[in-house]
């Protein structure tokens, strides 16, 4: 009878014990545990490969044309034309800086363009609104920066020369007048050479979509941006003028939702600035920090100096960049104050600014 | 009584101590415990005079032994702990063996036997049954929570900090472990009778512990701890170690969560041990206990879910070798035996910080490196008197820093290499260890490059101060891997370089700033003796040293060559002496006590604190600081109504020395140093030990055979804490440590046990506390410019808590054949909420200091058992499941909101300005959602709070969800 008691109650405590146990285990399996949030989401290998081969498809667009001929040499000011300036500025401002070279040739050497970028993907989901009808669509994304780096020098060849050194005053007594010292708006012939150490980037973006699982190019930045040495020290852009006659677009480095930005992206297929075949294009008017300077513009292998009444003729369809180069009017004369005939020299640094704007040309 | 402080010279001191032995008549060894009780004639009840009273273990014979006394009782005092077979024997009667009797140290446990005379037709029967442990001890004056290694394997905890905090009157917090209400650093945490903690801070855990299967019982005192123990206020942890036994066997154990293939289960957890012990073949006299013990998880911060981005490793080996001498020799005619012991220990692991979330390996990791080992030699003079000697030596050391991986990169070669390529072992590298630990050889280095002379880094406390030119060289030393451009720290920042794009919110690049090693190499001594005068009388003694060999090196702004630094070494003497006797009179227990403590803190203070000016003559004099000691009374009353029911009362004085830390960092600064970089905290070496008084009041009852009840109330008036309070020093002030905090802690703790009994055993503490004070802990007042006097709850104030356990646990003999030695148990723990200060979204108080209050918190775990026999071997299932119910546990808030997920900030869009263009420094594409390469006001407003949301609802602030793991352990 004790047994039989002590077995009933240890069969009691066993099936409750393994009650228990099971509803413990179902606990354990069946209810999740928590779970991390859903991590962001990232490109598989498959992706990147596809992104990185979209980007190379186009790698000829990212690539600023220092490489190409036109833009590697041209005869920046031709002879006479330093005089001619020389003169007329001085008339307005005695003590401006002046070149102390003429007839000067600038030439960019460079052995290694560095082309190299990186890309942030992700998918967003989007709100689309179609009438009362409220959908969310998934939209996976690469958002590429491109940066060329383009080391080299540039070198300039001065084919007639002042002896004017610049900044140079001369404080007389008191009562006497201010003049300047080593003036001289006479010009030698020469051929010397001055080389300037360059180190600059050129910026770019663009922006790829994946679409039925292929990846495409979606958006492009409306311009690059090269800045030599660096963004801080190279001339400030902030703006210009295109026109073609009919239309003037502004291009703004900063962008704004009005008008065209460099640093903005725009759909190749319908957002960047249209114009036709046969167009001419002139930059009308730039807005700048530095005014001493040179500015030059580029297109489909040839480089223009700027000038307001330059035209720039659109002769064949298509995505095309039109380059506008600003260098500081230092760049372009020897700045030691050294005579020249002591040969070549390395002095300063190459600082420019160039945007290459996104046009697109059609028939 | 009161306590008396005393400054002295060393001579004098010699001769307190000198004195306070001379009055020592012995002492109970503080490892052993003692079995005594009746050996009666089971049908008369007549004592049965000179029976042979001896302790079986693992079912052979040890040498412990005693023969009844002339009213049948017996005593055998020095019995190392260990479960025992206690088998008396007596002419003419049958021998009764009971069985499973557990011994803990420090403890006297009474066996009461009563044999059967010998029927002649049946010849000699061994009556053979299990132990009935008497649940209340009338010879105890507080009350001691007692962790068996039979707990360690029913109950789902993994390890020793685990089972501790179940124990009534103790809560833990933010890793830290707090005793009624104390201070963390306010508890002694002791290793077969060393302390084993960190010195520098005092904290618990990151000190070295025994492996879970060296763990024989560990003894958790919350209150009126007797004179031999010290440095504690709040209370004793005090961890026996196993030794081999008369019979080899071993435990191969392994626990993984890695069968599961989702994140949410998978820890990557792997704890595997090992353990053999036993007697040395031949030398059946000398055994040994060897243990290891292996551990690696990719996830263990334990919070709300699996970030399994904070792996931790751990491994230990320890053993212990004992040689009992032969009686033979008159020497070692009562017992002596010699004991070596000697542990190492490597723990590693990287927290997880939430704002460190994108880029944790710029997180700094740590590494405690443990070394010890222990001389012991316990030795019977005669049944009553015994002594231990023990001598020792312990070395721990943390460092925490950032980790240098590409040298662990290298690191592919050899043992080390082996186990990383296999991913075993990742050994961590920190930066700018190798710099500051063999600065020789960069100096050599830098010489053969020509770096002038002067330069040089000449001593570890200048590679401290120059780690922003640190760098590191290879095997070989002949490759530089980081200098000067590139530096080996760099100053971290929240940039925009991760998924959100959005700065100021998460860490993107650069290196934590915390650079800290710190070591203490101690060397101990210490004497034990116990001597039974009488019936009444037992009295105890002993006297202790530590030497301390304290070395701290660290810099938090290690990129700056200005830093926040500090490099020092000291060699503090501590040293103790007790006197207690035990009296037990036959209705009547008392345990008087006093305790001598004394430290030598060999450091100086400065002359004149209030002056940082520019004459070093007056600003940097400074004065030696006089030797300390300190006088604790203890005393503790036990008052057994009847056997099962019992008062007691304790009343002590309890000191402990504040952490070296608080005494010497940046003590030796000069006044340059202090004036060249602001908010330093210096260290006091004068400052006196911390003092508590307590009273204890508590009644033991057991209400039946296996139901037990205790309820103890208690107060501590806490003085001369440890704090900070603001020199106004000219010409700029700076921050100092004194003796000026103030606690009140006033509490009860009940706990009802059922002991394992019809198959189930268990627990239900509850715990009631309030712990107010002026500083919750050392730091707690720092650049306050008008510091607490008042009272407030301080951080550990955890109100209620309850902790209660059940098992079931079924015999090989269960009548259901499938349930047979299976085990089945929970815990659950429930805890009120800890206070904080509430304030308003920008930090400032709304409220008195602590004045409100976390929410509380409720958990379940469960471990579920099978044992199965295969021949000589023991197969063991284990399934553990912690929080079964997934239950979201708050650990932290913020604390103008009180929930963990909101700051109550709001956040309009009128506070973002927009227009952040492509090529901007802070433009990132996800925060362009219509990707036209222009981040708009309403696009910056509203990235921003989706990434502000996750940067404030981090996981650190929960608890750790549902966990299983399963375990296989095979023993012989």
């Amino acid at each position: 009878m004790k047994l039989s008691t002590a077995t009933s109650r240890s069969g009691r405590l066993a099936a409750a014990t393994v009650l228990g146990l099971g509803l413990l285990l179902a606990a354990g399996w069946f209810g999740c545990g928590r779970v991390p949030p859903a991590g962001f989401w990232e490109p598989s290998a498959e992706d990147s490969a596809a992104i990185d081969a979209a980007v190379q498809a186009h790698k000829t667009m990212f690539k600023t044309s220092f490489n190409e001929l036109g833009f590697l040499a041209c005869d920046t000011l031709m002879p006479g034309t330093t005089a001619t300036r020389l003169r007329s500025e001085i008339a307005e401002n005695p003590f401006k800086q002046r070149y102390r070279t003429d007839s000067l040739e600038h030439r960019f050497f460079t052995d290694s363009f560095d082309l190299e970028y990186s890309f942030i993907a992700s998918i967003d989901t989007l709100m689309e609104v179609n009438g009362a009808e409220t959908t969310y669509v998934q939209e996976t994304t690469a958002t590429v920066t491109l940066v060329e780096s383009i080391p080299g020098v540039l070198r300039m060849h001065a084919f007639r020369y002042t002896r004017f050194l610049r900044d140079t005053l001369f404080f007389p007594a008191p009562g006497e007048t201010l003049r300047l010292q080593f003036y001289d708006t006479l010009f030698s012939d020469t051929s010397m050479v001055v080389e300037k150490s360059l180190y600059g980037t050129t910026t770019d973006g663009a922006v790829l979509r994946k679409s039925a699982g292929a990846w495409s190019l979606w958006k492009v930045a409306g311009g690059s941006r090269f800045y030599a040495p660096t963004p801080d020290d190279a001339p400030y852009l902030a703006y210009l003028y295109l026109t073609n006659g009919e239309r003037e677009d502004t291009m703004q480095l900063r962008p704004d939702t009005l008008q065209q930005g460099i640093q903005r992206f725009y759909d190749i297929e319908d957002e960047l600035p249209v114009y036709k075949v046969g167009d001419s294009l002139r930059v009308r008017s730039i807005a700048t920090t530095v005014l001493d300077a040179a500015n030059y513009s580029y297109l489909d292998r040839k480089r223009y100096e700027f000038r307001a009444s330059d035209k720039i003729y659109l002769a064949e369809p298509g995505l095309h960049r039109l380059y506008f180069e600003q260098l500081p009017i230092e760049v372009l004369y020897e700045a030691s104050g050294k005579p020249f005939e002591q040969g070549a020299e390395n002095e300063g640094q190459y600082r420019s600014v160039i945007w290459g704007m996104m046009l697109k040309v059609e028939e | 009584m009161t306590n008396v402080e005393f400054r002295m010279s060393n001579r004098r001191l010699v001769t307190v101590v000198a004195l306070v032995l001379a009055c020592a008549g012995a002492a109970l060894a503080a490892n052993t415990g003692t079995v005594t009780g009746r050996v009666t004639d089971r049908s008369t009840g007549e004592a049965l005079v000179m029976a042979n009273v001896q302790l079986i273990q693992d079912g052979v014979p040890t040498e412990y032994g005693a023969a009844t006394d002339g009213n049948g009782r017996y005593q055998i005092i020095n019995v190392a702990p260990g479960r025992y077979t206690v088998e008396a024997s007596y002419m003419g009667y049958d021998p009764q063996a009971i069985t499973n009797v557990l011994v803990i140290q420090d403890q006297n446990i009474t066996v009461d036997l009563k044999l059967a005379e010998t029927v002649i037709d049946l010849g000699i029967r061994k009556d053979i049954i299990g132990s009935k442990v008497k649940l209340v001890n009338p010879k105890t004056v507080t009350v001691e929570r007692i962790i068996t290694d039979e707990q360690f394997k029913r109950l789902p905890v993994t390890n020793l900090a685990e089972l501790v905090g179940m124990q009534a009157g103790v809560s833990q917090s933010g890793g830290q472990t707090f005793l009624r209400g104390g201070r963390y650093d306010d508890v002694s945490y002791l290793v077969d009778g060393v302390a084993a903690q960190d010195a520098v801070y005092g904290t618990l855990w990151s000190s070295p512990r025994p492996t879970t299967d060296a763990l024989q019982s560990v003894v958790v005192i919350t209150g009126g701890f007797d004179a031999e123990y010290g440095e504690a206020m709040s209370g004793i942890i005090k961890a026996v170690t196993k030794e081999g036994s008369a019979k080899t066997t071993g435990r191969l154990r392994y626990t993984t969560d890695e069968v599961f293939p989702v994140p949410a289960y998978n820890y990557g957890y792997n704890r595997l041990s090992f353990s053999l012990g036993g007697p040395l073949p031949l030398v059946n006299r000398l055994r040994y206990f060897l243990s290891t013990e292996y551990y690696k998880t990719d996830d263990d911060r334990d919070c709300r879910y699996n970030t399994g981005r904070s792996p931790r490793g751990e491994y230990a080996v320890e053993g212990k070798l004992t040689y009992q001498f032969p009686k033979e020799f008159f020497l070692t005619r009562e017992g002596l035996k010699l004991t070596l012991d000697a542990h190492h220990s490597n723990y590693q692991w990287r927290t997880y910080a939430h704002t460190y979330s994108f880029e944790l390996e710029a997180l700094y990791a740590n590494r405690v490196r443990s070394y010890k080992g222990n001389l012991s030699l316990n030795h019977m003079l005669d049944p009553t008197t015994v002594y231990e000697a023990k001598f020792g030596w312990f070395n721990t050391s943390l460092m925490r820093a950032v980790r240098n991986f590409e040298a662990e990169a290298d690191d592919t070669t050899g043992f080390w290499g082996f186990l990383r390529q296999y991913g075993a072992w990742d050994r961590y590298f920190f930066r700018g260890e190798d710099w500051v630990f063999n600065w020789e050889k960069y100096a050599d280095y830098e010489r053969s490059q020509g770096v002038p002379e002067k330069e040089l880094v000449k001593n570890k406390r200048e590679a401290v101060l120059a780690l922003y030119r640190s760098y590191w060289l290879d095997r070989d030393n002949n490759r530089v891997y980081r200098h000067e451009g590139e530096k080996n720290f760099v100053t971290s920042y929240a940039l925009i370089d991760y998924p959100y794009g959005v700065a100021g919110l998460f860490i993107t690049e650069g290196d934590n700033r915390s650079w800290h090693y710190r070591a203490t190499s101690n060397i101990i001594g210490k004497v034990d003796f116990t001597k039974t005068l009488n019936k009444v009388h037992e009295i105890k003694t002993g006297v202790n040293f530590t030497q301390y060999d304290i070395s701290v090196y660290e810099n938090s702004l290690p990129w700056d060559p200005n830093p926040f630094w500090d490099a020092f070494t000291y060699e503090p003497l501590v040293l103790a002496a007790y006197l207690q006797d035990k009296a037990d009179f036959e209705d009547l227990v008392v345990r008087a006590g006093l305790r001598f403590d004394y430290l030598d803190s060999k450091a100086k203070v400065r002359a004149f604190p209030e002056s940082l000016g520019a004459r070093p003559e007056i600003s940097d004099s400074l004065l030696p600081v006089e030797a300390k000691f300190r006088l604790s009374p203890r005393l503790g009353i036990s008052y057994p109504i009847t056997e099962r029911v019992k008062f007691r009362f304790s009343y002590g004085h309890f000191f402990k020395n504040p952490s070296f830390n608080n005494l010497y960092t940046y003590a030796d600064k000069s006044a340059a140093e202090l004036r060249g970089r602001g908010n330093v905290i210096v260290g006091n070496a004068d400052m006196s030990a911390e003092k508590t008084i307590a009273y204890e009041l508590g009644f033991d009852a057991q209400l039946s055979d296996f139901f037990q009840f205790d309820l103890t109330a208690y107060y501590k008036d806490v003085f001369d804490l440890s704090g900070l309070r603001t020199v106004q020093a000219l010409p700029q002030p700076y921050t100092m440590f004194y003796n000026v905090e103030y606690a009140r802690i006033q509490g009860a703790e009940a706990t009802m046990t059922k002991v394992l009994d019809d198959y189930w055993s268990a627990r239900l503490g509850y715990t009631f506390q309030i712990a107010k004070g002026t500083a919750s802990d050392a730091f707690a007042q720092y650049q306050r410019t008008e510091p607490y006097k008042i009272d407030y709850f301080l951080d550990q104030d955890q109100r209620h808590s309850v902790h209660g356990d059940l098992t079931f646990s079924f015999p090989s003999d269960f009548a259901f054949v499938l349930m047979r030695d299976f085990d089945v148990s929970g815990v659950a723990n429930f805890g009120s909420g800890t206070p904080y200060t509430p304030t308003d979204t920008r930090g400032n108080p709304t409220g008195p200091e602590n004045s409100a209050r976390l929410p509380s918190t409720f958990s379940v775990d469960a471990r579920v058992g099978k044992d199965i026999r295969l021949g000589g071997v023991g197969l063991a299932l284990t399934c553990d499941i912690t929080n079964v119910l997934n239950a979201e546990i708050i650990t932290n808030v913020h604390t103008a909101t009180g929930l963990p997920d909101y700051t109550g900030r709001r956040i309009t869009q009128g506070e973002f300005s927009g227009g952040i263009a492509f090529g901007d420094f802070y433009y990132h594409p996800a925060r362009d959602y219509d990707h036209d390469g222009y981040i708009t006001q309403r696009e910056a407003y509203t990235s921003y709070i989706i990434a502000y949301r996750d940067a404030n609802d981090p996981p650190t602030y929960y608890g750790p969800p549902r966990k299983i793991r399963f375990g296989v352990s095979l023993s012989f």
